[in-house]
């Protein structure tokens, strides 16, 4: 699967509430960002909107 | 409506819900309590240099706090003298002048009017002198605080015992230094401006509201040992908090001041989360703030453990992790909030990582925690906007509330709604003063 083509199947997966499988896409060591502020540097010294790691994603889904 | 009308809306153990949900209520809420009171509008670390300013809202009136000069922060209503237009944009900066984008009128840093394109065009004298001042601007302990009220009580009076909570705040810090840092959440929701001040106390709500996170926290992987945390630990610490024993909540403690304020006791086992005791980040902190004020005065000051405290009518703020959130009442069924972090300058840089990743959790618009609030909230004025029923019930521990020596009144137990009727009490206060 192309880049393009994974981006789209990922956004289906949260589209169709397919959380388990939309989860089994990261990797233990997974960082999901969703920055608060425009060009932002890093996740640790500013809030973000969302910052998980693989554990706080799997808290999320269940 | 006159005072008698008002003291009928708030009794001892009940209010009618036209106080959360009434449009005249909230224009004379806007007036009288808004109008009149100090108002947490932020801190000094904001505007540092000469020209720094900020903008914000104190009720209805849009306002921009300034650093006039080392020594004065002023605080004027961003509103063009001429024709009504907000001078300032909205957000902060540094800035010499101040223009107005409608007909290019300028403003000084105290608001004082400069210059005027067509000035020929006015008889002499005729002139307004400026933007109109916010009458009273005064700190405590670096927290900016502005009345629109000329006349009033002192700010350290207006506080009373919830100076407390701001000592605390800053004692922490070694060196007492402290910074807004780390960005500022902003969101709003479609509920009256109370709910979030009231709920903010509310140690019997968490089991209930946060019942979901709670759930997956308990199954979560142990957090790390002391100095071997993990970053999702403080957000699987926090949850599983939410969900400590009824007999937790009962004991922690709940005071009340006479102008509404109110804090609760920390409901943390701060072995574990908040102070970390062992944990060698900590004691690193401990040392740095032994070496400012001594070890007598460190224990003193770490022995407190507060978590919530209300400054009525418009803060929130918990000194653990440096929270502080204002709300700005929009409409009787909307309100906005924007939050903030702050950083102690002389502690680890751990100490901030932790406030930044507790911010994301706990107070984040898209955290786990708020937003189970923030649904709450309005369901809550979906079922007050409805007229089928008149009561909401602030009893509990009702008739067994405890004055202590120190001004402040004490829940029987930490679940009292003690703090509803002390918020309710000075409502019915500003309300009833001409």
């Amino acid at each position: 699967m192309n880049v393009e083509q994974f981006l789209y199947h990922e956004a289906r997966l949260l589209d169709t509430q397919r959380y388990e499988e939309w989860l089994a896409l990261f990797t233990d060591d997974a960082t999901y960002w969703v920055p608060l502020e425009q060009n932002q540097k890093d996740p640790i010294e500013t809030s973000s909107i969302i910052h998980d790691d693989r554990t706080l994603l799997e808290l999320r889904v269940k | 409506m006159d005072s008698n009308g008002l003291a009928m809306l708030v009794q001892p153990d009940r209010v009618h819900r036209s106080v959360y949900a009434d449009a005249e209520i909230f224009s004379l809420e806007m007036a009288r309590i808004f109008g009149r009171a100090w108002l947490v509008l932020g801190h000094e670390s904001q505007v540092k240099a000469e020209g720094d300013y900020f903008t914000t809202r104190m009720g209805r009136e849009p306002v921009v706090v300034v650093r006039k000069n080392a020594k004065e922060i002023v605080v004027w209503v961003n509103r063009c003298a001429h024709r009504g237009t907000m001078v300032c944009a909205e957000g902060r900066g540094n800035a010499e002048r101040f223009v107005c984008p409608y007909h290019g009128w300028s403003y000084d840093r105290a608001g004082t009017l400069q210059a005027v394109p067509f000035a020929s065009g006015y008889e002499k004298g005729k002139l307004p002198a400026g933007l109109k001042a916010v009458p009273r601007v005064s700190v405590y302990r670096g927290f900016i605080f502005a009345s629109l009220s000329p006349q009033g009580e002192d700010l350290q009076t207006f506080l009373g015992p919830a100076r407390a909570s701001f000592d605390d705040f800053a004692d922490r810090a070694p060196g007492g230094e402290l910074e807004v840092a780390g960005g500022v959440f902003k969101h709003a929701y479609n509920g009256n401006w109370k709910l979030m001040l009231e709920n903010h106390l509310d140690g019997a709500h968490p089991a209930w509201v946060h019942a979901s996170s709670i759930a997956v926290a308990r199954d979560a992987p142990e957090p790390g040992k002391p100095g071997a945390e993990r970053y999702s630990d403080i957000a699987v610490r926090q949850m599983r908090q939410n969900g400590a024993p009824d007999a937790v909540w009962e004991a922690i403690g709940m005071w009340t001041t006479p102008r509404g304020h109110g804090y609760m006791g920390d409901y943390h086992d701060d072995s574990r989360l908040v102070v970390g005791m062992g944990n060698p980040v900590f004691e690193e902190y401990r040392s740095r703030l032994v070496e400012k004020v001594g070890e007598k005065e460190a224990d003193r000051i770490l022995r407190v453990t507060l978590w919530n405290t209300i400054v009525y009518p418009n803060c929130s703020f918990m000194s653990q992790f440096r929270q502080l959130r204002i709300i700005h009442p929009i409409a009787v069924d909307r309100s906005v909030v924007t939050t903030y972090s702050f950083r102690m300058k002389n502690a680890p840089p751990q100490m901030f990582r932790d406030t930044v990743a507790f911010a994301n959790v706990v107070n984040g618009t898209a955290s786990w925690v708020l937003t189970d609030d923030l649904e709450v909230y309005e369901r809550l004025q979906h079922g007050l906007s409805s007229g089928a029923v008149d009561w909401v019930y602030i009893g509990r521990g009702h008739g067994r509330d405890i004055d202590e020596p120190d001004g402040t009144s004490r829940g029987a137990t930490g679940t009292s709604e003690i703090f509803m009727r002390a918020q309710f009490a000075a409502w019915l206060r500003y309300l009833s003063e001409k």
